[in-house]
């Protein structure tokens, strides 16, 4: 494996993607109208719903390389599998703090145990810091590679729950879906929104999986 | 004089009647004035899901028509209604202040965590690539080596 830095193209290109979250967060700020019942507080969804996304896909994409993983054996889909979940953990991080301070708001408390979305998104998170542990304990690089890969699958299982569970169940504290019941200025700030953390999201896995490639690589370097 | 003191009196007594104008002219006129006598007839639970449709030029002058209303029926609901509005103001000016705080501390939170992490992967790149590149033999070190090379 050769060292080369990345070309100005590239840099260019990962600079760009860099401040597309603080873009989409500004557009959120400005652009779209204020909901009058509540207030300034309601510019949480143009964060909370777009990192909630990303950290649905995320063990998505894990659990995508974790089959490819288990067909081909290759360590390369591990990488993938490792690097997918470390940024679906972050962004559930950023899920479960944004909703809560948004639900202080709304609802009055900043948690609701009662409620299928909130615990969905829950077993997901532990599913998550799951993954880390069976990947932690496990010292064979063989068999930690395998756990991971069926560990990324269940997580994904996980994200589906509650994809599911926002538009299956019936409303107790947390939304349903709004998608189709936005004025148009707030769909567009909404999508600029998905748009920039997606595009973020992209920046941080290719750095993530270049740097956890290198570990790989000097690890086998001995 | 005297004429022109009465003159004046009725003047003014009739400037009064002409404003308060007769209320069921004034809904059939003023579209604002026809919705606000439709809000006030609502249930409570559908009023507030007429009120967040409302824009704000909307509810401005439906608020200043009902408390016009309210005043021409009892003049001294005008006191109330100022009292009310300037306690009603620190009210909503502190609601506003808390959910702006919110919002505040989830750009900063969410900021902080991502940017974090961003620069946490430049740094770890960073020295990464520094340890590997040190521990990489330079161009010369492979030509001096006292190895046999065959050349």
């Amino acid at each position: 494996m050769s060292l080369k830095p990345l070309s100005n193209l590239t840099l260019a290109v990962l600079a760009i993607s860099a401040f597309s979250v603080f873009g989409s967060v500004l557009f959120g700020l400005y652009y779209p109208p204020v909901i009058v019942a509540q207030g300034e507080a309601h510019r949480i969804f143009y964060i909370h719903v777009p990192v909630a996304w990303v950290a649905l896909y995320s063990p998505a994409a894990g659990a995508v390389a974790g089959l490819l993983f288990l067909f081909t054996r290759s360590e390369r889909f591990d990488t993938l599998v490792l690097v997918s979940m470390k940024l679906g953990l972050l962004f559930a991080l950023g899920v479960v703090i944004t909703g809560p301070i948004w639900a202080s708001t709304e609802w009055g408390v900043y948690w609701n145990w009662k409620d299928p979305r909130l615990m969905s998104f829950f077993i997901l998170l532990l599913t998550m810091g799951g993954f880390f542990l069976v990947r932690g304990f496990t010292e064979d690089p063989r068999r930690q590679s395998l756990y991971s890969a069926v560990m990324a699958i269940l997580c994904t299982g996980a994200a589906g729950l509650t994809w599911f569970a926002i538009r299956v169940t019936s409303p107790d504290t947390h939304p349903s879906s709004v998608l189709g019941a936005m004025s148009p200025r707030i769909r567009l700030a909404f999508w600029v929104g998905v748009i920039g953390f997606h595009i973020f999201f992209l920046l941080l896995f290719f750095l993530t999986y270049r740097i956890e490639a290198l570990r790989k690589w000097e690890r086998e370097k001995g | 004089m005297k004429a022109v003191k009465i003159l004046v009196v009725v003047g003014i007594l009739l400037l009064m009647g002409g404003l308060r104008a007769a209320p069921e002219d004034e809904i059939a006129t003023d579209p604002v004035a026809a919705k606000a006598e439709a809000l006030v007839k609502l249930a409570p639970r559908q009023q507030k899901d007429e009120i967040e449709r409302l824009s704000v030029e909307d509810a401005r002058s439906m608020r200043d028509y009902l408390i016009g209303k309210a005043i021409r029926e009892d003049p001294s609901a005008g006191a109330t209604f100022y009292l009310y509005e300037h306690l009603a103001s620190i009210a909503a000016i502190d609601l506003a202040e808390k959910r702006l705080h919110k919002l505040l501390m989830v750009f900063v939170i969410v900021l902080g965590l991502f940017t974090g992490f961003f620069i946490y992967l430049l740094i770890a790149q960073n020295r990464l690539i520094k340890r590997l590149s040190q521990n990489q033999p330079s161009e010369g070190a492979i030509r001096s080596s006292p190895v046999y090379r065959g050349d």
